[in-house]
């Protein structure tokens, strides 16, 4: 550090602690939970109440979400037949494509947040594979080619964090054995956070169907879950759900009950929230599609895929490295090695449609090859 | 521990998760905006951040697991509309130095580094303050009160790292001219 900015450094004013009255009144409304008014209301003023955050930004009719904007009205209508049953093979990745529609009622309008994320695994184990998620209200694009990606050496992954297509196809078939899997993976966490982890095993990767019915058979016998018939995810596809529920939502996953397929998931106020009403739609997901392509030379020796490079000027994605979803998992496992390039020396660029004063990050990944 | 980008990724689809982003960095977003424009627009400051944030974190480039960037750089914008107020504040600490005995710039620089208290410095380092602009201003903060990198600092400010170092590279030379003689004596000290 240079020694005009140390002195500085070393010489900082006395700053006040932090109001605990403060701090539990801003918590409270990031948990979305009634609260005592912060000291004064300027700057809730200029904001809103967090709670606000999550007003229903749709109605739903016949279990079809409509939109005031950037909802599923934009978006193509997938039926299960998009969902083929896939046969993967060494030399592959699966890749699948997942809608997201959060409330976002940040604004008098109140619309969707929607964004797309395309997951890319390896059928051989070779890393956590990657996920890119598409800028606000628009589709990932273009789709990769697998010369698009690089391959670097990375250690070997701890059996316990393990998602590639060559575990799960010999994960349990029964769903007592399936059950005890699930817990031991979750570290022994059971809570609904650790049923995050499931979700995002079923929405990010793709297993074999008998296995697909054991999670199924497993989850609708775990404590608390209860099945639910024609549930729509965010494209409207109707199934059998699986929900519980949590901190006054009712949270379900939605699977196609031939194919045992997660389709999506659905969130609902089961507790009125500030001026929002019971049944409220918070989030919605759905998987849009799934495919076999061909992968990038080396990886099934022990490599990890890196994210490309994207082209000057590109807002299309960010990439990150999947991580196990829960704390009890984190701290059982080592740390993931990283698949992506390491941060550019260059300056983060401001999106095209940042809002009005307000720096968002966009990825500047550079190949370490 | 779970790093920011997995906090804020998950906090997509589980609101929930980012009040532990909160927990991690309000005390010390708290601290930085306390001493650039005192406490009680501090939390309005805190407050606004955070609700930026959560409103934008669908677009928080998850490729970068620290968030305190992204969250210094809301921080400076909010801070920017509070202008008036924090020139008021760095005036009003950069007085101190001439009401107090002693205090008048000659009789500073008699003074031999070690004699200078921290009580007496921080009215000069005002001083030195209100003599950058608003950008100048913003980097050194962030260097030196937030500790961040010359990156990080780049990534907050949403500038490439070369401006940040050309911009850090003018008001050091701003500084020195201030604070000339300390900086020069712990420099050889």
């Amino acid at each position: 550090m240079d020694d005009e900015v140390r002195i500085f450094a070393e010489h900082r004013p006395e700053a006040p602690p932090y109001p605990e009255r403060a701090r539990q009144a801003l918590r409270a409304r990031l948990l979305g939970q009634p609260a005592g008014r912060p000291r004064r209301s300027r700057a809730w003023g200029v904001a809103g109440p967090l709670a606000a955050v999550f007003a229903l930004t749709g109605v739903l009719v016949g279990g079809v979400a409509i939109v005031a904007s950037g909802g599923p009205g934009d978006t193509q209508w997938a039926t299960t037949s998009d969902l083929p049953e896939l046969d993967p093979r060494p030399g592959q990745l699966i890749v699948t494509e997942t809608l997201r529609q959060a409330l976002d009622s940040a604004t008098s309008a109140r619309t969707w947040s929607s964004w797309y994320e395309r997951s890319w695994q390896p059928v051989e184990p070779a890393g956590a594979g990657l996920v890119e998620t598409g800028r606000r209200g628009r589709p990932v694009q273009p789709m990769r080619r697998p010369a698009d990606f690089q391959v670097a050496p990375c250690a070997k992954l701890p059996e316990q964090a393990r998602s590639d297509y060559a575990l799960l196809r010999t994960l349990p078939t029964e769903p007592a054995a399936m059950r005890a899997y699930l817990v031991e993976r979750l570290g022994g966490d059971t809570s609904p956070v650790g049923r995050g982890e499931i979700e995002r095993l079923l929405q990010e990767l793709y297993a074999p169907l008998p296995q697909r019915r054991a999670v199924f058979e497993a989850l609708k016998g775990w404590p608390g879950y209860r099945v639910i018939e024609g549930t729509r995810d965010a494209l409207g596809r109707a199934g059998t759900a699986l929900g519980f529920e949590h901190e006054g939502e009712l949270r379900e996953l939605i699977f196609d009950p031939q194919s045992y397929l997660l389709l999506g998931a659905r969130r609902t106020l089961t507790v009125a929230d500030g001026t929002l009403p019971v049944g409220t739609v918070k989030y919605l997901s759905a998987r849009v599609r799934h495919e076999l392509v061909p992968a990038p030379e080396g990886l099934g020796g022990g490599g990890c895929l890196v994210a490309p490079k994207p082209a000057p000027g590109s807002w299309d994605a960010a990439w990150y490295t999947p991580r196990p979803y829960t704390d009890t998992l984190s701290s059982t496992v080592p740390p993931l090695p990283s698949t992506l390039p390491p941060p550019s020396s260059e300056p983060a660029i401001v999106s095209p449609t940042p809002g009005p004063g307000v720096p968002t990050f966009s990825p500047s990944p550079t190949p370490s090859g | 521990m779970t790093a920011d980008a997995e906090l804020i990724g998950r906090s997509l689809t589980e609101p929930e998760a980012f009040a532990r982003l909160f927990d991690r960095h309000a005390d010390e977003l708290f601290r930085y905006a306390a001493r650039r424009l005192g406490g009680e627009l501090a939390e309005d400051v805190v407050g606004e951040v955070f609700l930026t944030a959560f409103r934008r974190r669908a677009d928080y480039d998850r490729a970068r697991e620290d968030a305190r960037p992204w969250l210094y750089g809301i921080a400076t914008r909010v801070i920017a509309q509070h202008r008036r107020a924090e020139r008021r504040r760095t005036r009003a600490l950069a007085r101190l130095a001439a009401d107090r005995p002693g205090g008048s710039e000659a009789a500073f620089d008699e003074r031999s580094a070690e004699r200078v208290s921290a009580q007496q410095l921080q009215p000069r380092l005002a001083r030195a303050l209100t003599r950058l602009n608003a950008a100048e201003r913003d980097l050194l903060l962030l260097l030196a009160w937030a500790d961040l990198s010359y990156e990080d600092a780049a990534l907050a400010l949403a500038v490439p790292v070369g401006t940040v170092r050309s911009r850090l590279h003018r008001l050091r030379a701003k500084v020195r001219r201030d604070l000339g003689p300390f900086v020069e004596e712990r420099h050889s000290g």
